[in-house]
């Protein structure tokens, strides 16, 4: 399945809501080129909604990581919202979910762009230890 | 078989997804098998030599007593994933690269992961425990 993506904006913050696939073939590509877009005209700060991703490949998480970086080097930032358990656990194995922050309500996710605002983050270590039980 | 093209990947979705529903097998596992495989298939296609070339690959999966058994081959260029370093995981994001952690993942998800280089092909055999 091609990588969907549905752009909309809140708060200044951009939502990328992402349905599909991101993996090597070619979504990854497409949502690196969405990301580079929507930040072309300065500072911009993401939130990639990935409730309808079922399934991220190692060339995705890499998409995720030069996301990341180029926002970053440029002054925004990107904030990821609704994984499923398994994309967790990619970012647990990969060291990744250290460098993200993570979400479940998107108004957590848009008001951690707001110093003054109060949001709750998703617990990652509690996360780590639940699933170290049950592996 | 699958051709060397990584949009041969939706293809090999379908028959990881269809050979797990037939067998009763859940999400988790179907989830694992993929990654698996299409790290690998994906390796030998963007880095093996296998882009462009017709039945570049060929996947077996098997239901064995405890798990099931999994075999991926690729005519590519000669790759022992089982003697690929491991990625420093502790680097920071700024100097990750991008890709790299394919192999990492395999070793991850999947046990028994074994190599061989037989008659032209590269022959990774490996099995996800149930």
């Amino acid at each position: 399945m091609a990588l969907e993506i549905h752009q909309r904006e809140r708060e200044g913050v951009v939502i990328l809501e992402l349905k599909g696939r991101i993996t090597a073939g070619g979504e990854a590509t497409a949502l690196r080129e969405k990301v580079a877009a929507v930040s072309a005209a300065g500072p911009t700060n993401v939130v990639l909604d990935l409730v309808g991703v079922d399934y991220i490949d190692s060339t995705g998480l890499g998409a995720l990581v030069m996301c990341a970086t180029s926002l970053r080097k440029n002054g925004g930032n990107v904030k990821l919202l609704n994984l499923n358990r398994r994309n967790i656990e990619l970012l647990v194995m990969t060291k990744l979910a250290t460098v993200f922050e993570i979400f479940t309500d998107e108004l957590d996710a848009v008001s951690s762009y707001y110093p003054d605002r109060k949001v709750k983050t998703f617990d990652i270590l509690d996360f780590v230890q639940r699933m170290n039980k049950e592996g | 078989m699958l051709d060397g093209d990584v949009r041969e990947l939706r293809r090999l979705a379908a028959s990881i997804e269809s050979f797990c529903r037939e067998r009763g097998l859940g999400d988790d596992v179907a989830f694992d098998l993929n990654l698996a495989l299409e790290e690998l298939f994906v390796n030998a296609v963007k880095h093996g030599g296998c882009r462009g070339m017709e039945s570049a690959a060929r996947v077996r999966l098997e239901l064995v007593e405890g798990g099931v058994a999994v075999e991926i081959a690729d005519r590519g260029a000669p790759f022992d994933p089982t003697a690929a370093p491991a990625p420093d995981l502790g680097t920071p994001l700024a100097a990750r690269a991008a890709g790299g952690l394919g192999i990492h993942l395999v070793r991850q998800v999947m046990r028994d992961v074994r190599y061989a280089r037989t008659g032209g092909w590269n022959r990774v055999t490996m099995r996800r425990h149930l």
